[in-house]
């Protein structure tokens, strides 16, 4: 990996060893953890240079033959290792130092370091487990948790403890880590959490007697009492529609019971509209003013009520002047306290959209900012996909920006190569198959009622708003022509398109045209397709017997750099940014230098596989990586079947080229990923992937359509695989003449009466099949208008 | 596929207790989160209907009661409230018609009033608004079209344009959001896919990417969460499996795995499922973990339609049954 120069003195290079990977485990008590894990941490620090605030390492034990200058990370250097294990001293805040500020951001070790009490409080934030410690009302649970706080702040001569999630975490995870200190802090750490439980989701069972329920139904009795007399009043007053104060008051008194009362929030607008028309413009801005003070009192009871945030919304859309920098202030200390609050983030993206408190660029450094405060930061990943396209203009700031996240991404995957937010992140700026643009391939087929088909395939799906969006001229004059798919279901997005082209009047060297009307071509993330004029002759077109158009295949391959997609986003011309060849071979090179200390690491060796899949004739390597996943992630084992086969059925294509045969025999394949791009073929033989028609259980029904693809298949070989119906794709093939089923299953009539439906087919091979040894070839044959019957 | 069986899990079904469960469901009247709950009853009544369904035992409730109840909490603009005296809004009028459509009641419902209502929540853009207060989410875009399908009224709203919608609201990761530009969540993605499948229209997703970004969902206990690096919750094994059911890809998780979780999730003495094991039981999750047991064929169970999270024997009496993705 190039440890480059950064100016900006980020981190560059490789961190040190992570934490050994979870293994399975069914505990559901955070506070009980793999032992071996513990040891490991015991057997690291024993070896390591450490502070009181954790152990920093530099690269030399790691990288022998690596000559490098390391800073170490700020640290104190009087420390030993018991002051490390004790976690009343651990933190400790009477140092003097802004490594102990756990208020700020600047918790990063300094580059080339690798702190292992970072990693560990990152760890923590980031393991699942430990979100346990979430909660968004630490008024009210330190009120709950008054006397386990006293007790955590004079341990550990700490103030704001709660209110703190970090630390949370960190303390918990010294409760996990270091078993000798393990007791005195689990009895805290799980107070903490049972308490800070709250409403619907998570609220942990309490067993409690028989009477102590009926106490509390008691008490409860007057309470509900109360509650529905005023429902009751407010609901004679919507009724009659009287927009009094007095009902304005009651559902205040309600809502800040019941937030969730979403008729009173709508009955509270509708009074506030009508005091409006007596107010002047100023007793109006108060009145929302006071509004918006008591939805946030409401929102801090309820964070993620769906109406409180609505009534907000109002406010603001129905004030003369909202301030909404105040807002965007609000909602950053929402997204403090709660990083993942999807309502805080899509808060954030209204307030964002309704005025101009912060700019793309702003927006993508706060990302920047979050991410770095915790990698797994998903909610923040998913905004910076969203602020590039709009930040990326031209190609070279593309390709800039791109090194700076791959930058990103890199330093998250070797801080914790478990965490599955950057590697996600790291496969969409890789690309996928929709960066692709242009045509793969342009054909003409002769049918066996000896009309023309005029197909074209594209690299990417695509729509096309009108049949005719594809226009073909012949001399000049544009032919009618219609373009649908070969699927049943038509006006879809698809990467093949055909239609009947009469060519019967013209030469074979007449030049048959090709153009696209760039508005009518959409794709599925609605950009537009802007692709050249095509032109070749019918010869070149054609495809017979020997006659594969490879020559057409070469030439597209340089008119497809011709091809562009564009999208406008606020007259912002947003290009296509596709991830250059040097570019892939760095990030393949890093991926496997990553995998070099982390053999089994599943992120890293899937994020492998889609750099390799961009790159030429990397099947058997792809595959081999696939099976080794299959084993380290059996819970996802179907999966990298599913993915092997897809690979194996690339490989089979490649290997075809040479005539209009494929053959998928005896691949175990499971799925037929690739069959869009199988449609120039005239014979296809899957025969012997029985494992293909046991796991779809679809198969047999109208919505697998894979087969109608292949429109240009005359024979088809399905032998040896258990089937038991025909799949009704296959009768939507036009130009079969001779179908293999020997070896199957078949065993009455009326499960081959469908191949009737097919008009040209000529010739059936049934041979092994129980009906053959019940039936006689000729009685079968009769009941299939009289084709050839071979048994 | 290999069978599911009883026997292969520690813990089995508790049949009798949740049925009992849910038969007391109404029963908490002195209790006062039972009227402070009661801006939702309407979803509540649909999850506990759906739930006995589910458990073959559709006797435990009186459909005509429940019906009644139901017709009462329709209000003069033909939308249904979460409750009598509540106004109306998409997300229990859709509630309200898929219970009387599971009762097959739905020939007591003014249709055309109904339709009328959810049809004038489209807006320009193809989206829907939750109710006349122009809240705007993917949620209710699948609101609209189940309520729509399952009445046969689909040429009430533009259709075309309501697809273009949720395609806007699609992600990075083959996820979609609340609106667009919003961060893909598990419960989205189901509304999402749902909407798109309920309209045939299930060319948009692409299959491969979602369904791996939602296999991976699947975490070391077994259980589901809803995104990424948070906790498991019983009620992703509904938004997570029915989607992946939808595009045909729900062999990509283990389903033992699953099961196993998901019967860890109900609470043996009360009946009800929690949203993790050792938590307060709820109706909503009790349905979610029953749907998602018979998703992934569980014996004993009837089987429940993956795209309107309701019994198939009402879907094929409606006949809206729907394709599944195809496999390109």
């Amino acid at each position: 990996m190039n440890n480059k120069k950064n100016p900006q003195g980020t981190f560059n290079g490789i961190r040190s060893v992570r934490f050994p990977p979870i293994t399975q485990s069914y505990i559901s008590d955070p506070c009980r953890y793999e032992p071996q894990k513990v040891k490991y941490f015991n057997d690291t620090l024993e070896k390591k240079p450490h502070s009181i605030h954790g152990v920093c390492e530099t690269l030399d034990s790691r990288f022998k033959n690596r000559k490098q200058n390391h800073t170490v990370a700020p640290c104190d250097h009087n420390t030993s290792q018991s002051l490390l294990l004790d976690p009343t001293k651990v933190i400790d805040m009477r140092k003097d130092s802004h490594r102990y500020n756990f208020g700020s951001t600047s918790m990063t070790p300094a580059p080339n370091t690798y702190d292992i009490n970072y990693a560990t409080g990152r760890y923590a934030s980031n393991n699942y487990k430990f979100q346990l410690l979430k909660s968004n009302e630490h008024k009210e649970r330190d009120e709950a948790n008054k006397v386990q706080l006293d007790t955590i702040r004079s341990l550990l001569k700490l103030d704001n403890i709660f209110t703190d999630k970090r630390t949370c975490r960190r303390i918990a995870h010294f409760a996990l880590y270091f078993p000798q200190r393990q007791y005195k802090i689990q009895f805290n750490i799980n107070q903490f959490i049972v308490l800070s439980y709250k409403n619907f989701h998570g609220v942990k069972k309490s067993y409690v007697s028989e009477e102590i329920r009926n106490e509390k139904k008691l008490k409860e009795k007057s309470e509900i009492e109360e509650y529905l007399n005023l429902v009751k009043i407010i609901n004679e007053k919507r009724k009659n529609k009287v927009y009094d104060s007095e009902a304005f008051n009651i559902t205040t008194k309600i809502l800040s019971y019941n937030v969730e009362y979403y008729t009173l929030w709508n009955f509270r607008r509708k009074i506030l509209l009508h005091q409006f028309e007596t107010l002047t413009p100023e007793e109006k801005e108060k009145k929302f003013e006071n509004e918006l003070e008591f939805q946030e009192k409401c929102v801090r009871k309820k964070p993620k009520s769906y109406w409180a945030w609505n009534h907000r919304r109002w406010i603001l859309e129905n004030m003369e002047k909202p301030n909404w920098k105040r807002e965007l202030l609000l909602v950053n200390g929402m997204l403090n306290l709660d990083t993942r609050n999807f309502h805080g983030w899509d808060y954030r993206r209204y307030v964002i959209s309704k005025s101009k408190v912060s700019s793309v660029k702003e927006e993508f450094e706060y990302t920047t900012k979050k991410i770095s405060q915790s990698f797994s930061n998903y909610s923040a990943w998913h905004y910076r996909s969203k602020l590039i396209p709009k930040l990326v203009t031209k190609k070279t700031k593309w390709e800039k920006l791109s090194t700076n996240e791959f930058e990103m991404v890199k330093n998250a995957e070797y801080t914790d190569p478990n965490d599955q937010s950057a590697w996600l992140y790291h496969c969409w700026l890789l690309g996928d198959d929709n960066n692709l643009v242009g045509i793969k391939n342009c054909y003409l087929i002769q049918n066996v009622d000896n009309k023309y088909t005029f197909g074209i395939e594209l690299l990417k799906k695509i729509m096309l708003k009108s049949s005719n969006s594809i226009q073909i001229s012949i001399n000049d004059e544009v032919q009618k022509v219609e373009f649908t798919t070969p699927t049943i279901t038509q006006n879809k997005f698809s990467k093949l398109w055909i239609s009947n082209l009469d060519i019967s009047n013209f030469a074979n060297d007449t030049k048959i045209k090709v153009s696209f009307n760039k508005d009518e071509i959409i794709t599925i993330d609605d950009k537009k397709l802007i692709i050249p004029e095509l032109e070749f002759t019918i010869q070149d077109l054609y495809i017979k017997n020997e006659n594969i158009n490879s020559e057409i295949q070469k030439q597209l391959k340089s008119y497809n750099k011709d091809c562009k997609e564009e999208k406008e986003e606020n007259h912002i011309k947003i290009v296509n940014t596709q991830i250059s060849e040097d570019v892939l071979n760095e990030e393949l090179e890093s991926v496997k230098e990553l995998l070099e200390l982390e053999p089994d690491s599943k992120w890293a060796l899937l994020t492998l596989v889609k750099i390799l899949s961009k790159l030429d004739n990397k099947e058997d390597e792809i595959i081999e990586i696939l099976e080794k996943l299959k084993d380290i992630d059996t819970y996802r084992n179907e999966y990298y079947l599913d993915f092997v086969s897809q690979f194996k059925m690339n490989k089979c294509i490649k290997q075809s080229n040479k005539d209009m045969t494929l053959d998928l025999s005896s691949q175990n394949l499971t799925r037929l990923s690739l069959i869009d791009e199988c449609s120039t073929y005239t014979k296809i033989d899957i025969s012997n992937n029985s494992d293909l028609f046991n796991s779809i259980n679809d198969i047999y029904s109208y919505s697998y359509d894979a087969f109608s693809y292949l429109i240009n298949a005359r024979i088809l070989i399905l032998n040896n695989n258990k089937l038991k119906e025909i799949p009704k794709s296959i009768l939507s093939l036009q130009n079969l003449t001779e179908i293999y089923l020997e070896n199957n299953e078949f065993s009455t009539l009326e499960e081959l009466k469908p191949l009737n439906q097919i008009k040209s087919l000529k010739c059936i091979h049934l041979a092994q099949n129980p009906i053959v040894s019940s039936m006689e070839t000729e009685k079968i044959k009769e009941y299939l208008n009289n084709i050839d019957v071979h048994c | 596929m290999s069978e599911i069986k009883v026997e292969q899990f520690p813990i089995k079904l508790e049949v009798e207790k949740h049925l009992k469960y849910l038969k007391e469901l109404n029963n908490h009247q002195d209790e006062l989160e039972y009227w402070l709950s009661e801006a939702l009853r309407l979803n509540g009544i649909y999850w506990g209907v759906t739930a006995t369904y589910i458990l073959d035992h559709p006797e435990i409730y009186d459909s005509k009661e429940i019906s009644k109840f139901i017709l009462s909490c329709q209000n003069e603009d033909g939308g249904f409230g979460g409750c009598t005296d509540h106004d109306s809004h998409l997300l229990y009028t859709l509630s309200a018609i898929q219970v009387l459509a599971i009762c097959d009641t739905l020939s007591e419902v003014n249709k055309d009033k109904v339709v009328k209502y959810v049809a004038k929540l489209q807006n320009p853009d193809g989206s829907f608004s939750g109710d006349e207060w122009g809240e705007v989410d993917t949620r209710f875009s699948y609101c609209a079209l189940s309520c729509l399908k399952i009445l046969h009224r689909l040429d009430a709203v533009d259709v075309p344009k309501a697809v273009e919608y949720v395609k806007k609201c699609m992600n990075f990761d083959g996820g979609f959001g609340s609106v667009e530009s919003a961060e893909s969540h598990s419960g989205q993605i189901f509304c999402c896919v749902g909407a798109l499948a309920i309209v045939d229209r299930l060319d948009i997703v692409d299959a491969d990417k979602l369904g791996w970004w939602l296999a991976e969902r699947q975490l070391p206990n077994g259980g589901l969460n809803g995104r990424p690096e948070k906790l498991e919750d019983v009620c992703y094994s509904w938004w997570v499996l029915s989607s992946l059911s939808i595009i045909d890809r729900i062999h990509w998780i283990n389903k033992e795995k699953l099961i196993n979780f998901i019967l860890s999730c109900q609470d043996t003495e009360t009946g009800g499922f929690s949203d993790r094991q050792g938590d307060m039981v709820d109706v909503f999750h009790t349905l979610f973990g029953i749907t998602g047991l018979s998703l992934l064929g569980y014996p004993n169970l009837a089987k429940v339609d993956p795209v309107y999270c309701m019994p198939v024997s009402t879907i094929e009496r409606l006949n809206i049954k729907t394709r599944t993705y195809n496999q390109i």
